[in-house]
């Protein structure tokens, strides 16, 4: 077991110090001596002297190996200094780590003696800032500099050289960015303990959840590179932006699931974590990609990072409270399509409870409440055993066969609620997820109250007294495309069901590789053989609380998304048409452990 | 402002409605070879051919640099080629994150054909190119997945259709460019 010391939260939760630069240099300084490693470092360039030439304006770096753990380095022909690294090997390449001391910067490298090969990862701290003004400056139309959470002066920045060993002439082929892991799924099991699923989702970016972390349920995403060496081997690195800011570099060799890496950043506890380390893995599964035949994403502009936490807006009690109560728009009201939202497949809106009465009542004091359904867009509901009726806008879908699914907005109360029932006529069951404004840690997010009880009206069925819809973890490990809009791609995702507590999202970019990912709390549960509702709320991101209806035999849904913020508060329909992707085989990795 | 919204789909109109067509141009050419006098007025007459040669190529190579522009994203630059008010609609087009787009243009080969029309002046023009033309439709919405899809340059539809580009041009300190232009859809009118 890994003994390691987290804060006690999920890692969106943490609020990272913003540490000065020389703060971090000096946080820094025993990274001087190079990294630890539980495993034995390699020897493979002691007493070696390369030069390594890289393209398109980057570095010539002259090294002298004194020994397994000692370097000199001359940068661009000037004066050599000394600094500690370690290598490890992976047949015939060698990963090289190590900072130049007394700065906040560094080299990994990895090196292949046979080829001639060598990519270079210039790193550094204390380079956001600068980083991010010279990218807002660029930008068109230019923008802002993203400086809400600080200067991030924690956050590793890394530079890609791709070059070769300089001396008889250049070698034939080289590294190259790739797609050639994207889909991928392993479980590592590294030398240090530490156990951790990896997602190789998207070219650009990659979700993990480390098993052996304490309140690890959650997966997170980190912005990633990808680079082939050859058919099996791989480069990836990542950087927990949003987050500690930690770079990890891997190599991956597909023949024998193995793994050679270093980690490199400052906890959530400010200390410095910098060690390699050897790891074994298993294969997970593959998900399906979507580039046309012949594009390998070999080539890329920069690597664009999602920041949901820099970007979303904390509003105050006050703000949210105006909101929900006076500025709430169920529906839009009315007014739209849903075409232009998430709702551009939703199905014909169910209509044959109007003029009729029901009622669903929910275990262990949940609500009980009755309906009266006045037509098809309105209906009045009231708490069983009150004799106050009120009356609310709402919708209707039947994601199957008999089974409907509905949302109305509660009383307006602050936080405010509503609730999205889902009446199963065939076996007198009744589901309702109760949407309400306000977490512990903002207002402006929503949070899912689940309740599993029974529906009782004329002419259905006698309500069961054990059986109920319930918990499941059946959907983990899918992967599902989403399409929520016509057109060619239309707004398209793709969900990856990636732990019975939550969930994530890739975007995909205009040539149909994967993108941008983030991963949200999720929610699971099952109706029936194939119909799922599942639930996730958006923490730290945009705070919306999206419910669907997932009928895998349609592969549809019927759904309604819940979201407060300066626009105000709405309930809206959600209907998308759905692609099976992929599916990882993760079960006995996560969840309760046995 | 929709370019499905009607057939004959507003573009960027600077100026006055679009007037000269395949017609007049054919009728300036014709006005121009049959007009025979003194020495003198050949010689006005080989200038003006000379000029008027002059400032057809000078609008074709606007009509080249525009397409491109638009082709390569440069919307900026592609704005600059417009005067007076036109310049200013043609860029907040392209900043408005509802609008459909041109972005690209592929010359077409039509039973007609493009027409430059110069005025006696020589200081505005006319100009037609039959052109196929790339429609992109963002996408909308300012929910998550809406946002992070355009944050990776990605749209909700692209298309192409056949149509024609209709400009109006002025000349300025030496310079062409274009004070309107029109897109419409082939069988718009």
């Amino acid at each position: 077991m890994s003994v390691r010391n987290y804060r006690p939260l999920q890692m969106h939760r943490i609020a990272y110090t913003d540490l000065t630069e020389a703060q971090v240099t000096q946080l820094l300084k025993p990274a001087a001596s190079g990294p630890a490693s539980k495993s034995p470092f390699s020897n493979a360039l002691a007493g070696k002297h390369i030069k390594i030439v890289t393209a398109d304006g980057g570095p010539t770096l002259e090294y002298t190996f004194k020994n397994a753990r000692e370097l000199e380095l001359s940068e661009n022909g000037g004066k050599a200094i000394k600094a500690g690294y370690g290598a490890l090997e992976d047949r015939s390449l060698v990963l090289v780590s190590h900072l130049i001391p007394g700065t906040h910067r560094g080299f990994n490298l990895v090196v292949d003696p046979e080829t001639r090969l060598a990519t270079v990862f210039e790193i550094y701290f204390n380079g956001y800032a600068a980083d991010e003004t010279a990218a807002a400056a660029a930008a068109n139309p230019k923008r802002q500099p993203q400086f809400k959470n600080g200067r991030r002066n924690r956050e590793v920045q890394r530079k890609i050289w791709f070059g070769h060993l300089d001396g008889a002439g250049a070698p034939l082929g080289k590294h190259v960015f790739t797609n050639r892991m994207e889909g991928r799924g392993i479980y590592w099991k590294q030398d240090n303990d530490i156990e951790i699923l990896e997602f190789y989702l998207t070219v650009s970016y990659s979700n993990l959840i480390e098993l052996t972390r304490f309140g690890g349920e959650m997966t997170v995403c980190a912005p990633s590179d990808y680079i082939m060496v050859n058919d099996h081997q791989f480069i990836y690195s990542r950087v927990e932006c949003e987050f500690t800011g930690t770079f990890t570099l891997q190599l991956i060799d597909l023949f024998d699931t193995t793994q050679k890496g270093v980690r490199l950043g400052l906890t959530d506890k400010d200390e410095l974590e910098y060690y390699m380390y050897s790891g074994k893995g298993e294969i997970t599964g593959q998900t399906a990609t979507f580039e046309v035949f012949g594009n390998n994403s070999e080539t890329r502009g920069p690597r664009r990072v999602y920041r949901p936490i820099e970007t979303f807006e904390t509003m105050t009690d006050d703000d949210v409270k105006q909101q929900v109560l006076n500025h709430a728009v169920t529906f839009g009201d009315g007014q739209g399509t849903g075409a232009a939202s998430m709702g551009g497949y939703r199905s014909e809106l169910i209509t044959k409870f109007v003029g009729k009465q029901l009622s669903v009542k929910m275990d262990n004091g949940g609500p009980a409440i009755d309906y009266d359904f006045t037509d098809a867009k309105h209906l009045k509901w009231r708490y069983h055993g009150d004799s106050n009726w009120r009356e609310a806008r709402y919708e209707m879908y039947e994601p199957d066969n008999e089974l409907y699914f509905f949302a109305h907005l509660l009383d307006a109360e602050f936080p405010r609620s509503c609730a999205m029932v889902a009446l199963d006529v065939k076996n007198g069951l009744s589901t309702v997820v109760k949407g309400t404004t306000g977490t512990a840690f903002r207002n402006n997010e929503t949070h899912p109250t689940y309740y599993f009880g029974v529906l009782n009206m004329e002419g259905g069925p006698t309500p069961p007294t054990y059986l109920r819809h319930g918990w499941t973890d059946e959907m983990v490990g899918q992967c599902v495309t989403w399409n929520y809009q016509p057109g060619n791609p239309g707004l398209t995702s793709m969900h990856f069901y990636a732990t019975p507590n939550t969930y994530s999202w890739i975007i995909f970019n205009p040539d149909g590789s994967g993108g941008m990912q983030w991963s949200s709390p999720g929610w699971y549960s099952k109706l029936r053989d194939g119909v799922y509702i599942m639930a996730w709320v958006e923490e730290a991101c945009n705070g919306t609380l999206g419910v669907i209806c997932f009928n895998q035999r349609l592969m549809h849904d019927a759904g309604f998304g819940y979201h407060v913020g300066r626009g105000g508060l709405s309930l809206s329909s959600i209907g998308a048409r759905a692609r099976h992707a992929g599916k990882f085989e993760i079960g006995d990795y996560v969840g309760i452990k046995t | 402002m929709s370019l499905n919204n009607t057939r004959r789909a507003f573009f960027v109109q600077g100026g006055a409605a679009l007037g000269a067509g395949v017609g007049a141009a054919v009728g300036v050419s014709a006005a121009a070879s049959a007009n025979t006098g003194s020495s003198q007025d050949q010689v006005k007459q080989l200038q003006r051919q000379l000029r008027d040669a002059q400032d057809r190529e000078a609008i074709r190579r606007l009509h080249t640099d525009f397409t491109r522009l638009v082709a390569g994203g440069d919307y900026g630059q592609a704005a600059e080629l417009f005067a007076g008010p036109a310049s200013r609609q043609f860029a907040d087009r392209y900043v408005d994150s509802e609008a459909i787009i041109h972005t690209g243009y592929r010359q077409r080969v039509s039973h007609e054909s493009d027409a430059l029309v110069v005025s006696e002046d020589g200081l505005s023009a006319t100009g037609t190119f039959h052109v196929d033309a790339e429609l992109t439709t963002p996408v909308r919405g300012e929910f998550t997945i809406a946002r992070m899809a355009r944050l990776q340059g990605q749209v909700a539809d692209r298309r192409w259709e056949s149509g024609r580009l209709e400009a109006r041009y002025e000349k300025a300190e030496g310079r062409w460019r274009m004070t309107s232009l029109d897109y419409l859809p082939t069988g718009a009118r």
